[in-house]
């Protein structure tokens, strides 16, 4: 596959992938250099920052260990004789918590459980789905199949509110697991039906022949599918779960109507934009949010890539 | 073991019969070939038997029981599959033990199947590979591994040595009669090769277009086939089949200069055939004789001297080619007869190998 180009070609492909990476790109730097500037280099139109400043992370993750001052007014107040010891230690912890400034671990749990289970679940119910398309001839499979498409053609915009409605409606909206359930299920349907046509389609590409050598060999179809099927198609499990899982990370609308008034359930997408509005909204703190937000879904990526490159069903059928 | 039968069997794809009906009972432990030509219904009969495609109309049933609704995994069937169908993600032994592994028989047991059809196949160096590692040859080998480790009751066969060159596959062959001898359990075995059919075959099953055309040992289906479609199907170089005409008058059968007398042939109903009915004479290239080298000639049909067109060394033998009127015909004869192209050439044949045919409808006559 070595290709001989000139060097003209070269330098002009180099240049180009050159420009969109940095089109791309330049948001996130951006981003990173902003969350690492202080406070007196926000003007500063270099992104460089004259001094590097972590306190925005720390300050986020939890780490800061300066003692935070106590007003005066506090003080005084922490005289008086009439408050007991344990009050005066809540007093004091309270003031010297950053948790209530911005209690980014809660939020990062929140939105990590969510994702998780929306891609677990969301992937399971997706194999079966895209199985029995690709694979079985049943009475209505055609419209289920174009159902679950239009599914994913109607916006997500339209149905907030009538999703809302009906979740106060059968009582779901009341309290917080049953809005957590209703919110499961809505990113569990938004992300089935790319999962369902991803899967499907992989699907199709693995020779039925391999499923018929597993029942000839003795094994039921559910049998084949665990034993052949589904550890043939890793990669794109892996793949589909991963997709799930950012759309859920990133899910701002549903997440907005329903977590409103549950504030420590909030996930990441909708605590920053609580924290852009608020008395808080301090640039590199923000910045860092956006930033420390971004990174698991890094990971993940650079985790997941190694799977889905690998594996495939090479040399089991004659082409 | 188990016995086989098909009856009345019928597949449609789209209202288009593919299996037209078929009726088929194979002995228990027989060694049954089917054979035709490609897309005349061998792999959809057998994944018919297999359970691996619906029914339409008939029956199936395997040891006496009717198998019609019965999944495949409870059917107690091995296969070996025309694409071979290995599982990727496997190493060549976890491949081949992979349903003895369902089958939960001992470790010990499954050890020493593992190494007997190994040893059979030439597998031992492969075992850790997986699929993609494998040559086409050394695929379709662990194809056969995967089957013939199990203990079924009926093992299925779609062309499993399509991919071997000439030499291996002429081992497998032997291997493959061999196994069977061994077993004795029922065979059903698909291929388009023609040799493969003759010399595994305790029967033959000759398919043409979702029908059975004929069925019968190797041997009575070459030296008695039917109809010109198995006539010229079976055997190679093909049978010769020449336009002929009857003529009641002289009862002969005239073939362009050339007269085949009635009397020779005792077998073709002289009642049966209209003056100037159109016939095609079928003689095998192997059933002429140069009259030079054969003795015994005496009942022989003798042919008017022809001029030899054509020779082809096959090692031991040549063909030799000439016409009769308009049809090329050959002649396979033995090293003895030392002829050049251009050369007079003498030929008899016995009558008794010489079979006629309706042109109309491609049956036997006689
Ligand atoms: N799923 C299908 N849909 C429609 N037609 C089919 C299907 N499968 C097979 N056929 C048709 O059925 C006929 C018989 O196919 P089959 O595979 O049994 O042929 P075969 O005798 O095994 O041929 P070959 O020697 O090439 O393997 C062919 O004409 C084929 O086109
Ligand atoms: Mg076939």
């Amino acid at each position: 596959m070595a290709v001989k180009r000139s060097l003209g070609y070269k330098v002009l492909l180099f240049l180009a992938v050159s420009a969109l990476l940095l089109f791309t790109l330049f948001p996130f730097v951006q981003i990173l250099s902003t969350s690492l500037k202080h406070q007196v280099d926000w003007g500063n139109p270099s992104l460089i920052p004259t001094v590097v400043n972590f306190e925005a992370y720390k300050e986020l993750l939890g780490l800061t260990s300066q003692e935070v001052e106590l007003p005066e007014t506090i003080k005084i107040m922490l005289q008086n004789p009439a408050i007991s010891e344990e009050q005066r230690a809540a007093i004091i912890e309270k003031f010297k918590s950053n948790a209530d400034i911005f209690p980014f671990g809660r939020y990062t749990l929140n939105t990590f459980l969510l994702s998780m289970a929306t891609a677990l679940i969301s992937t399971a119910l997706a194999t079966f789905a895209a199985y029995s398309l690709a694979r079985l001839d049943y009475r209505g499979r055609s419209i289920f199949s174009n159902t679950v498409m239009f599914v994913y053609m109607v916006g997500g915009v339209l149905l907030m509110v009538p999703l809302y409605q009906m979740a106060v409606g059968i009582g779901l909206a009341g309290h917080i697991t049953g809005t957590l359930v209703s919110l499961l299920l809505i990113y569990v349907v938004q992300t089935l039906p790319v999962a369902i046509y991803m899967l499907g389609n992989y699907f199709r590409t693995i020779p039925k022949s391999l499923e018929e050598a597993a029942m000839i060999d003795g094994y039921s179809r559910i049998e084949a599918i665990f034993t052949i099927i589904i550890p043939l198609s890793r990669p794109m499990l892996l793949t589909v779960m991963f997709y799930c899982f950012v759309i859920a990370w990133n899910e701002y609308l549903f997440a907005s109507v329903f977590l409103k008034q549950y504030h420590d359930f909030h996930t990441l997408p909708l605590a920053l934009q609580t924290l852009f509005s608020s008395k808080n909204a301090i640039w590199d703190r923000i910045m860092a949010a956006s930033m420390l937000t971004l990174l698991p879904v890094l990971i993940a990526f650079t985790l997941a890539n190694r799977y889905i490159a690998s594996g495939g069903t090479a040399g089991g059928v004659k082409e | 073991m188990a016995e086989v039968r098909l009856k009345q069997l019928v597949k449609r794809y789209d209202k288009q019969e593919i299996i037209k009906g078929i009726d088929l009972h194979v002995q228990d432990g027989e060694f049954v070939v089917l054979v035709g030509p490609s897309g005349c219904g061998k792999s959809t009969t057998l994944r018919m038997i297999a359970g691996l495609e619906d029914i339409n109309a008939g029956t199936i049933e395997i040891a006496g029981r009717a198998v019609n609704d019965l999944q495949p995994h409870l059917r107690n069937i091995a296969m070996v599959f025309q694409n071979y169908a290995l599982y990727p993600h496997k190493t060549v032994k976890d491949n081949i033990l992979f349903g003895l592994r369902k089958s939960k028989v001992s470790r010990a047991v499954m050890d020493d199947r593992l190494k007997q059809v190994a040893t059979m196949l030439q597998l031992e160096e492969l075992l850790n590979r997986k699929p993609a590692d494998l040559s086409g040859g050394q695929r379709q080998r662990v194809a056969m591994g995967r089957a013939l480790v199990r203990d079924a009751d009926v093992f299925l066969f779609d062309e499993p040595l399509s991919n071997l060159d000439a030499k291996l596959r002429h081992h497998m062959r032997t291997e493959i009669a061999r196994i069977h001898q061994n077993l004795k359990t029922t065979f059903i075995y698909v291929t388009h090769d023609q040799v493969e059919a003759m010399t595994l075959g305790d029967r033959v099953v000759v398919m043409w277009d979702g029908e059975i055309e004929q069925m019968g040992t190797p041997m009575d289906i070459y030296l008695n086939p039917v109809n010109t479609f198995v006539a010229t199907f079976i055997g190679s170089p093909s049978m010769n089949l020449i336009p002929a005409t009857y003529r009641e008058s002289n009862g002969m059968i005239v073939m362009a200069d050339l007269e085949l007398p009635m009397e020779l042939l005792p077998g073709v109903h002289t009642a049966n055939l209209k003056d100037k009915q159109a016939l095609y004479v079928g003689i095998r290239p192997d059933f002429f004789e140069d009259v030079h080298y054969a003795s015994e000639l005496e009942a022989y049909w003798k042919l008017p001297e022809r001029t030899i067109e054509l020779i082809e060394p096959l090692g031991f033998d040549k063909e030799v080619s000439f016409s009769i009127g308009d049809q090329f015909v050959k002649a396979r004869l033995d090293l003895r007869s030392d002829l050049q192209a251009g050369n007079a050439l003498g030929l008899a044949v016995n009558p008794e190998r010489i079979l006629v045919f309706d042109r109309d409808n491609g049956m036997r006559v006689n």
